[in-house]
């Protein structure tokens, strides 16, 4: 079940991301949505489907874009483990600690890229500091407003099950 | 509210087991295309293009619709006056056609006086771009061209050169961009005729090669494909020269500004290329931009 939303999800952020680039040539620059949906798939501390997310939202990635095909998938797949490792230790709640972890995933995915890149590319062309700097920012918030919508929207459901139930019980 | 924990499939020590499996995985098959970063793709990456393809073609179906709609809104408002000025423009069109028609019955003559044949551009096909994307690790683009593209077939514009087919997927075609740093095109000077080779340069454009210090390059010449790599045919505007300094050995270090401007690209022409008789194929350079 939890695969099935992912991949739903996944198919919801494509078709953003195609519409941004679409509406917007440097959308792909400033806006990482893969990246925010293998960070918010990991953040409940499961590396098994954080690995997982992060090595389809990264081949998905790969396949919108050019380059050497493999290299997005690699990067999200270690930022996303990373994350879930990293959450299994530390408490990631508060909107200062959620930008945080979005925005280090989009830096360590950049670097992961720039360091894939010098290493086996003979000339590659790597992104301005701005752009990078541009990224992490873009990512932080972006994580930050799906977090808090997605916590919101548990909430609300929660309390709505809840509701429910308790009308079933006084009927019966 | 944090979110709920259920138990993982696999235990940490598997997991982390797992990832270095993957990541070995996916370097091998980074590293397998390194011989030839723009030759065949994957299975995997096939697959995936196949996949999402399709929702970007819907993607761009709608947006076009909706710029389409919010045109024919517009345009109703100033249609007469458009009207007038396209009537102005046939007739000056019309009267260009008659120059270049009775030039092009002088060429033909005096062809014929040499017995030189000219090699005509084969038919041409319209392909939708799908999507592109300008991220500094590519430069690609992906067309609908309804079937029966090949690879290393030429993709221009009306204003000149965007690249070659890499990657056939039944009505999808993945296309490097002449910008893209993998590629490379055999070229000429239109005003001096003197050859180069074009090389993408990314972001900065493209840089032409291998012209030598004694050749006269000025800023403004027009560079056109020259013919001569097996791919792309003769004459077709690549890009005009923006910067011309002496390189550190001994040819020019010249910079171009590309012909098209691939951030507007919405439409495409698939070049049918012409074949080389049977016993001529093993000759002719493979070109590998």
């Amino acid at each position: 079940m939890r695969g099935l939303k992912f991949a739903a999800a996944l198919l919801v952020v494509t078709a953003l991301h195609l519409l941004g680039v679409e509406l917007w040539s440097g959308f792909s620059l400033v806006f990482d949505l893969f990246l925010v949906l293998a960070v918010l798939n990991a953040l409940d501390g499961d590396t098994f489907a954080g690995l997982w997310g992060g090595l389809a939202a990264g081949l998905v990635t790969d396949a919108v874009t050019g380059g050497l095909y493999g290299m997005h998938g690699l990067a999200d797949t270690i930022l996303a483990y990373g994350t879930a490792y990293a959450t299994q230790r530390l408490v990631v709640q508060r909107p200062a600690s959620v930008l945080l972890v979005f925005s280090l995933a989009a830096a360590v995915q950049q670097l992961t890229l720039v360091a894939l890149s010098l290493l086996l590319l003979p000339d590659p062309e790597l992104p301005g500091f701005l752009w990078v700097l541009a990224k992490a920012v873009s990512s932080g918030l972006l994580g930050v407003a799906v977090f808090a919508a997605r916590r919101t929207l548990l909430a609300r459901i929660g309390l709505w099950r809840r509701s429910r139930a308790a009308k079933i019980r006084l009927r019966g | 509210m944090p979110p709920s924990r259920t138990a993982p499939p696999l235990s940490e020590r598997s997991t982390r087991w797992l990832l270095i499996v993957v990541v070995v995985a996916q370097l091998s098959l980074i590293t397998a295309q390194l011989p030839d970063p723009g030759g065949r793709a994957s299975l995997l990456e096939a697959v995936l293009v196949r996949a999402v393809a399709p929702l970007g073609w819907l993607i761009d179906g709608a947006a076009d619709l909706t710029v389409a709609l919010a045109d024919e809104l517009r345009l109703r408002r100033s249609l007469i006056e458009d009207n007038r000025r396209l009537r102005d423009e046939v007739r000056e069109l019309r009267r260009r056609t008659m120059e270049a028609w009775q030039l092009e019955q002088d060429l033909e003559r005096l062809s014929r006086a040499l017995e030189y044949e000219r090699i005509e551009l084969g038919p041409v096909r319209l392909a939708d771009v799908v999507f592109i994307d300008h991220r500094p690790f590519l430069r690609t683009l992906v067309l609908r061209t309804g079937g029966g593209a090949e690879q290393n077939q030429p993709v221009v514009s009306a204003d000149g050169l965007v690249g070659r087919v890499v990657l056939v997927q039944g009505p999808y075609a993945k296309v490097q961009l002449v910008t893209d740093r993998a590629a490379s095109v055999g070229v000429m000077i239109e005003r001096t005729r003197r050859q180069g080779v074009v090389r993408g340069a990314g972001a900065r454009g493209l840089d032409l090669d291998f012209v030598p210090l004694q050749a006269e390059v000025k800023v403004g010449d027009r560079v056109i494909t020259a013919g001569i790599d097996g791919i792309y045919p003769r004459g077709l505007p690549v890009g005009t020269v923006v910067e011309v300094a002496p390189g550190s050995e001994l040819f020019h270090r010249i910079r171009l500004r590309p012909a098209v401007d691939l951030g507007l690209l919405d439409q495409v022409y698939l070049l049918e290329r012409p074949e080389l008789p049977e016993g001529m194929r093993g000759e002719a350079p493979v070109a590998r931009p």
